[in-house]
């Protein structure tokens, strides 16, 4: 059986535009091998989590460079456990300039790994083959 | 004459040859940021068909590559500033009163996303970003408390707002006039660019054309009425900051310039009055001798372009003035006290090139909003520059060498390819809207992030030289926000709600969606709704009443 493929919703929650990162991040996830939706700017956390619903993503990774990673990833967890049927597991990521006292913070909230400024996409890429969860696959 | 070149020529391809110049294996080929190869050595015969007076000429004078004013930098340093803004106006303040007495020429701030935005810090979709990568400005109270005890109109007051850059100069025109300045008194200048931020960042409230509407009533406003003031700076950063080219940069800057002023032209206003007004706001790599060319191949292209295309006659419309500023996307992560070489590196570049001004970025730019110490450290490293090291007792010392001179008329003539290909997709407007332009902007910087991964652009600590136990988060001790005081300021934002003249705000805002509807510049309509206590949010969600609102592409490039 083929190796079923992965994917990935990038998304951009907060007012900001720094969206480099983000399509960095995004082509070179699609560059190994995974299928990528890039929600474009200006998301709310609605929004993004209404989109992994219906995409049926296996991977959420934020990219918050507007300083409010704590108060949007909060909402983005409590939606995730409110809206998301019970068999259904995201893995969450997120990335930006993130202090490390924030990425602890953020990890306590149930995301499974912050990504800060300096790090590298084959860790990201690692961290997601090894961590991507079993969902049921859609008919 | 003839003679000599040829005979340098000769000389030339004889010693390339004794030296194995770019043939064995020690010598790869090198490039320069322009895709061109770098030659190991440049000679009179690789400028002979520049004309000095025709191509180069005088400072200040046609077609000004060496300078656009005569004297430049001799006698009055160029404008070095930070932009600051964080928490909320009065911590801001309080900064900038600091900043004063350090000897910074210029009042200069950072809007936060949700005023970039156009939305009230109250409003819920604000949550958690208020005051965070700048400082909320909301209501004409906010300009007040920014300037409490500062002398308003001796500096100019610096800004960058796109879409939304017409309310806040309504608030600094308000504002003055309480402090009895007249608009015609005011000095400064704010970015007021939407093309280019539709090309990148993308921070805009109202789509493309509306947004280029109000950016249009404003610049004609200033035209009319403040004629201390800059109403527009093409902000060729932005797209820098997106990872544009060095040509991509100055070629998109002057095809959005060029929208404003046919639009300012349409609405009978004469080229020399617009153009005179236009000033560009670009950023500076490291790469020196390439980003000075950017520099005075835009003065050339810009004067050409003014005179040849729209008939401009004056010297102030003919000749480009330009802000410059490091920029941030060549500051590292990777051990943080490096980009203050950096930063001195690109600010060379841009005393060389001949700035007028620039806002100069802290060194711990790429983790949050700089610390006091920082903005200190950036304003001296300028200061030093313009006042230490004597680079500024003649104008464009660089002019003459044969690279560099050499390198302007490569770079002039791929801007104007950038230009050419604009053209081809129907005009500035049509190539943002396609999602032209933005698509190009990625496909450069994929290149560019492709040399970076190979290690053929070396980044020093980034991808040479690493040192593993190099904590930056150790090294450095960030600002960290007062959430009390912006909390207070939210209060603050709701009590003037309740307590001003509601009716007189509602009329106000009626009279504006009115406005709005039709061809009227809604500079008088802002500035009365200002007046009566308005806010930046209420005003942004009456115009998107008639406006409709932007989405920015969302691109993946292939």
């Amino acid at each position: 059986m083929p190796e079923k493929i992965i994917k990935v919703l990038i998304a951009k929650p907060g007012l900001d535009g720094h969206e480099l990162g983000a399509i960095v991040v995004a082509t070179r996830l699609r560059d190994a091998g995974m299928e990528v939706v890039y929600t474009g700017l200006h998301q709310t956390p609605v929004q993004i989590v209404a989109s992994a619903i219906q995409d049926d993503v296996d991977v959420i990774g934020t990219s918050i460079h507007c300083g409010a990673h704590l108060v949007l990833m909060k909402k983005i967890m409590k939606l995730i456990k409110e809206r998301v049927p019970g068999d259904k597991k995201f893995l969450v990521i997120a990335g930006g300039p993130i202090p490390p006292a924030d990425s602890f913070k953020l990890k306590e909230i149930g995301v499974d790994e912050v990504f800060s400024s300096g790090s590298k996409i084959e860790d990201i890429v690692k961290f997601i083959k090894d961590h991507v969860p079993t969902n049921p696959s859609v008919p | 004459m003839a003679d000599d070149m040829e005979r340098i020529k000769r000389e030339e391809k004889i010693w390339e040859e004794e030296n194995k110049i770019g043939v064995s294996p020690k010598s790869p080929r090198v490039y320069t940021d322009l895709e061109l190869e770098a030659k190991a050595v440049y000679t009179p015969a690789d400028i002979q068909h520049v004309d000095y007076l025709r191509d180069i000429g005088f400072p200040g004078e046609y077609p000004f590559t060496r300078g656009t004013y005569p004297e430049m930098s001799r006698h009055r340093p160029w404008r070095y500033s930070v932009f600051t803004g964080f928490d909320t106006p009065a911590e801001t303040n309080k900064r900038w009163k600091f900043l004063y007495q350090a000897g910074q020429p210029a009042f200069n701030i950072v809007y936060d996303m949700p005023s970039h935005m156009g939305v009230d810090p109250d409003d819920p979709i604000a949550e958690g970003e208020i005051g965070r990568v700048g400082i909320p400005i909301c209501n004409i109270t906010d300009i007040e408390t920014l300037f409490k005890d500062l002398p308003m109109g001796k500096y100019p007051f610096y800004g960058n707002a796109e879409s939304v850059a017409a309310i806040f100069v309504a608030m600094y025109i308000a504002a003055a006039k309480k402090r009895g300045i007249t608009e015609a008194n005011l000095p400064g200048a704010i970015s007021n660019d939407p093309l280019s931020t539709a090309a990148s960042k993308s921070t805009l409230a109202f789509s493309v054309k509306h947004s280029f509407r109000l950016a249009c009533d404003l610049i004609e406003y200033a035209c009319r009425k403040m004629p201390n003031f800059y109403p527009v700076q093409v902000k060729g950063v932005n797209m820098s900051e997106g990872g544009c080219s060095m040509a991509q940069e100055s070629g998109f800057s002057f095809c959005h310039a060029c929208a404003y002023i046919e639009e300012c032209l349409k609405r009978g206003l004469d080229i020399d009055t617009v153009a005179s007004r236009i000033t560009f706001f670009q950023s500076t790599t490291p790469h020196l001798f390439e980003e000075v060319a950017k520099y005075r191949a835009s003065r050339r292209l810009c004067a050409r372009l003014m005179k040849e295309q729209y008939g401009a006659k004056t010297n102030s419309a003919l000749a480009w003035k330009f802000t410059a500023y490091a920029c941030p996307l060549w500051f590292q992560f990777e051990e943080p006290e490096l980009n203050l070489v950096r930063g001195t590196i690109q600010g060379l570049a841009q005393a060389l090139g001949g700035c007028q001004a620039t806002p100069h970025p802290g060194y711990d730019e790429a983790y949050a909003i700089p610390t006091e110490k920082s903005q200190s450290l950036a304003l001296g490293t300028q200061q030093i520059l313009a006042e230490e090291t004597n680079i500024t007792k003649t104008v464009d010392p660089l002019g003459g060498s044969y690279y560099v001179e050499w390198l302007t008329e490569q770079m002039e003539k791929k801007i104007i390819e950038v230009m050419e290909g604009v053209k081809a997709k129907g005009g500035a407007i049509n190539a943002l809207e396609s999602g032209y332009t933005k698509r190009e902007i990625l496909r450069y910087y994929l290149q560019v992030l492709k040399e970076i991964e190979s290690g053929g652009r070396v980044i020093v600590r980034k991808n040479k030289y690493r040192v593993k136990e190099i904590n930056p988060w150790e090294r450095l001790s960030l600002h960290s926000q007062n959430e009390e005081v912006v909390q207070i300021y939210i209060e603050g934002v709701k009590r003037l709600k309740r307590e001003r003249d509601n009716s007189r705000v509602e009329s106000c805002l009626m009279r504006l969606r009115e406005a709005a509807k039709g061809t009227d510049n809604l500079m008088p309509y802002l500035i009365e709704s200002i007046e009566a206590y308005a806010t930046l949010g209420e005003i942004t969600k009456t115009l998107k009443e008639v406006f409709s609102e932007f989405k920015a592409p969302a691109i993946i490039p292939a």
